[in-house]
């Protein structure tokens, strides 16, 4: 029953589970060839995700019990470049979410980063999930309000298909 | 924050929106008969509902990006979104009178042919999987409203069919294995699949010879053989370990009443490891996240824990969530399994599940847009001609997989789950899912989202278990 794309997906976890043996978290040819993967096609989730899995998996794994901060920023770094290459790809910005996450870093310093995409004259370069973060920044500086009308214009107007969530989302701002 | 011209734009998109509703209102309000009495807020009709997908959900990738970098992942989601854009601008343009219903006879007809007959040469790439052939058959004929109508004869005759492929791997231990071939090894998802074809099917009439045949304590110590010390368990012998090889051993732990300390060891630990910065869970530590492992690795959680509050002590619940609304696509209506792949009518279970899971865990009382799904399902897994059957895509081929997932997706549609608490404090958690219809006119079947068989059937099973 296994169509192309699940034979794919074994043959990246094949891959990650061979990285894991050896060691090859670092290895110079093994980024080249997932940063290329990620160059030739950005939307391939697949690679970011081992991408994800070399840069942060010796510390998922807890391997290593910190991780050096230049790497840190050159990941975000590459990510913030390849979102603003093609806002609307969901690869590059779970990436950068998922950097956040895990290192519990502070997302009101993507402020700024997040606020270009939600320009509304602009439309080929508006990103649902710009609006998204923008939404938990204002909640997370306890601006509720601010956050609530991001909520409304994503659940009326900029995605109707997630309406429900983002009343789920909004409804979540008053709760405590 | 948005800049007034653009508001002008929006205002009058949304006017346009809003008029060409109001005039497709007067169409079909004089052909809707009987409106259903559903319990929560009232519905658009689907015709409008169609309309307002193709008028609101600008297309997944902006054909900006399209000029600059070209890719497989960009060219095929175009395809996708070109012809199921032309599908349901035809449906609509046959009116509101032509828009595809839920044909159930015309499914039920197909999966009762392929029950009572041989598999066609066509499908004996199925070979390896016949337990899993029964159940989706089986399941999908409950799921379209046949619960009821399956007789004595062909109960009986799966019963001795499931115990064709029961094998004894030594003396001690034993389970299902894929196919009748005598080189192939009990199976940790083709044992599941087996039980689950013997859970639809019990009754007062045959369960004293499916007790008699179902050798409990050789499925036990043969799980016991496969269980690993990180928690988790290899699909059979030697093989390898995965998020489902652990939620199909859950189920038949759980079905069969031998949970013990030693089955369950780090279980939750492992689990819990599987989910990934996406927020979806993937097969394993630090892979990708899938909607099926995500529905193996919801469900396996709650086959484990004893109340759904307890799931926000070990997941990350608001990514979960996220990472599935995102799974649904406005152009489509459908889910994808992962970020950036295609719609698939499979995944309306292995992510539309997860959907009433997770209402009940967070008391919510919707959280994907089940009439947006429905209309994919009704346009787009099904054909229009007279054969049965439901399908991954319009330009697939039906086939036993989809026709029973894209069922289930469609009964998950139709109604909303809700916890028993007697139940859950008697018998567990993931036994007690209860659901009702939120359209008493439907004709599905309701289904149990943690064990994917006719809701009220494994509690049932379970209570034939230990009936003397
Ligand atoms: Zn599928």
């Amino acid at each position: 029953m296994l169509d192309q794309d699940e034979k794919n997906y074994h043959v990246w976890s094949y891959r990650r589970s061979f990285v894991e043996k050896f060691d090859l978290f670092e290895k110079k040819e093994e980024l080249k060839f997932v940063r290329d993967k990620i160059n030739e096609d950005m939307r391939n989730n697949s690679a970011w995700n081992h991408l994800f899995f070399l840069k942060f998996g010796r510390y998922k794994l807890k391997l290593q019990k910190t991780i050096d901060e230049s790497v840190v920023s050159e990941e975000i770094e590459f990510a913030k470049e390849m979102i603003s290459k093609a806002p609307t790809n969901p690869s590059s910005w779970n990436y950068l979410n998922g950097i956040y996450k895990i290192l519990k870093r502070n997302i009101i310093e993507l402020k700024a980063f997040a606020t270009q995409f939600t320009n509304l004259i602009y439309e080929s370069s508006v990103s649902l999930y710009a609006f998204e973060l923008l939404a938990e920044i204002h909640k997370l500086e306890k601006n509720v309000e601010e956050s609530k009308k991001v909520y409304e214009l994503l659940a009326k107007t900029l995605d109707p298909v997630r309406v429900n969530y983002w009343e789920y989302k909004k409804a979540q701002l008053t709760v405590v | 924050m948005a800049p007034d011209t653009t508001d002008d734009d929006r205002d009058k998109k949304i006017a346009k929106l809003q008029f060409l509703i109001g005039l497709t209102n007067l169409q079909t309000s004089q052909q809707s008969k009987s409106k259903s009495k559903s319990k929560s807020k009232p519905k658009l009709d689907r015709f409008d509902s169609i309309l307002e997908m193709l008028e609101t959900s600008k297309p997944q990738i902006p054909q900006v990006e399209q000029e600059t970098y070209p890719s497989r992942t960009i060219n095929a989601q175009l395809q996708v979104e070109k012809n199921v854009i032309g599908i349901y601008e035809n449906f609509l343009e046959k009116g509101s009178n032509n828009i595809p219903e839920i044909e159930t006879l015309k499914h039920v007809q197909y999966v009762r042919f392929y029950l009572q007959n041989p598999l066609p040469v066509e499908m004996l790439g199925y070979d390896s999987l016949h337990t899993w052939t029964i159940y989706w058959l089986l399941n999908a004929r409950c799921t379209l409203g046949g619960y009821d109508k399956i007789s004595k004869v062909e109960k009986d005759a799966i019963i001795d069919k499931v115990f064709s492929f029961w094998m004894d791997e030594t003396d001690a231990i034993g389970g299902f294995s894929g196919s009748d071939g005598e080189y192939q090894l009990p199976h940790i998802a083709s044992s599941y699949a087996a039980l689950l074809s013997l859970v639809i099917i019990i009754d007062d009439d045959n369960y004293k010879r499916i007790k008699k045949n179902l050798d409990v304590e050789k499925i036990h110590q043969w799980l016991l053989s496969l269980k690993q010390p990180d928690g988790s368990f290899f699909m059979h012998t030697n093989g390898e370990t995965d998020v489902r090889a652990m939620y199909c051993a859950l189920v038949i732990i759980n079905l069969l009443g031998i949970k013990d300390e030693k089955l369950t060891e780090n279980c939750i630990e492992w689990l819990v490891s599987c989910q990934n910065y996406e927020g979806g869970f993937g097969g394993d530590l630090m892979d990708e996240a899938h909607g099926g492992y995500a529905f193996c690795g919801l469900n396996a959680l709650l086959l484990l824990i004893d109340t759904p509050k307890q799931l926000y002590d070990l997941i990350d619940v608001d990514s979960l969530i996220s990472w599935m609304v995102k799974r649904q696509y406005g152009m489509e209506g459908g889910f994808s399994g992962r970020t950036n792949k295609l719609v698939d009518g499979c995944y309306s279970t292995w992510v539309g599940a997860l959907s009433p899971l997770l209402e009940v865990v967070t008391g919510t009382e919707e959280l994907i847009n089940r009439e947006k799904l429905q209309n994919y399902i009704l346009c787009c897994c099904q054909d229009p001609g007279k054969f049965g059957g439901f399908k991954d895509k319009p330009t697939m081929r039906c086939d036993f997989y989809h026709t029973n997932y894209v069922s289930c997706g469609l009964s998950f549609c139709n109604s909303f789950h809700f916890i028993d608490e007697d139940i859950m404090k008697e018998d567990g958690l993931a036994f007690s899912f209860k659901a009702a219809k939120l359209d008493d006119d439907c004709p599905l079947g309701l289904v149990d989202p943690v064990f994917t068989v006719p809701i009220g059937a494994p509690l049932r099973f379970k209570k034939y278990m230990k009936r003397e």
